[in-house]
């Protein structure tokens, strides 16, 4: 029998104060900190940075946004154990290119190099 | 996935990461005619918050200015800021995120970027200035999560040239 709901019952935990230094991956960091530092579960508090270009996925098509200076407009996503254990980052936001074009989607991993900074804060989920 | 050389030398780590305490979040609500920026800076000190993660869940703009990233022409940095772009009113607020913390000179600073629609149902979306993001009649709401413990406060970074905001641990 299919499920058309699941709960998974938790608690919001500690903050993450996260700094990414340029040229750095945006999905793959975000792991790679939280890796390091021992956060398996979080969920995106509030963002607000750059990238180099931007590369989103929406459904089949793949948006390729030249920058540099793609400023991040809204970020939203969590952060959950893969099979294996490790965390794995499902980011999804808006941005927008030096025209003023604004574009949204999931931001594709490995493609979306941080230009300036990034300052993220997470918010460790701890499930019940 | 394209990297661009910065003006200094790489620093370590590159990803700074620093706990804060939980806190109580706080839903604030900004009346009209006050700068979102300012208003929301301003309602925050009176609570004697003056670090936290933001986000601006709804907001009517009478009239607003944003930046979008552009090439440095004098090649001190990767990138800056182009000229603003203006919106007259009735501009919608979709979504936004900021960080507040001590700026360069010590001021709270919120930094926020902004997704909105304009009166013509136009996206738009860049780098909010302070003071220059006027509320309408309809005020704005933002969610805060103040951070205890671990903070971001600005200070100079020689990698890219500019003060940026940095993960800093404080006294509880």
């Amino acid at each position: 029998m299919s499920e058309s709901a699941r709960f998974e019952e938790g608690k919001l935990g500690r903050i993450a104060v996260v700094r990414l230094r340029p040229n750095e991956d945006l999905v793959t960091a975000v792991e790679a900190a939280c890796r390091e530092h021992g956060l398996a579960h979080a969920v995106v508090r509030s963002a607000v940075g750059s990238l180099v270009d931007a590369v989103l996925e929406a459904g089949e098509k793949v948006i390729q946004v030249p920058g540099p200076g793609i400023e991040i407009l809204t970020l939203a996503g969590e952060v959950r154990p893969n099979a294996e254990g490790a965390p794995e980052a499902e980011l999804r936001g808006t941005i927008a290119d030096g025209k003023a074009q604004v574009y949204g989607g999931r931001f594709k991993r490995g493609a979306n190099a941080i230009c300036i900074t990034l300052e993220l804060v997470l918010q460790e989920w701890l499930p019940a | 996935m394209r990297t661009l050389v910065q003006p200094g030398a790489p620093l370590q780590p590159r990803r700074l990461l620093e706990w804060a305490a939980p806190a109580s979040d706080l839903r604030v609500t900004l009346a009209g005619g006050q700068d979102l920026l300012h208003g929301l800076v301003a309602a925050l000190a009176a609570k004697d918050v003056a670090h936290a993660a933001v986000q601006v869940v709804a907001a009517e703009i009478a009239r607003m200015a944003y930046l979008t990233g552009a090439e440095d022409p004098s090649g001190q940095r990767v990138a800056t800021y182009g000229p603003p772009t203006w919106l007259e009113g009735p501009v919608t607020l979709l979504g936004a995120n900021g960080i507040l913390g001590p700026g360069p000179d010590g001021d709270t600073l919120l930094h926020c970027h902004a997704v909105v629609v304009d009166a013509a149902g136009r996206l738009h979306g860049g780098h909010l200035p302070p003071g220059d993001v006027l509320l309408g009649d309809g005020g704005a709401v933002a969610l805060v999560t103040p951070l205890r413990e671990a903070v971001f406060a600005a200070s100079f970074d020689s990698e890219t040239n500019y003060p940026l905001f940095q993960p800093t641990k404080v006294a509880p």
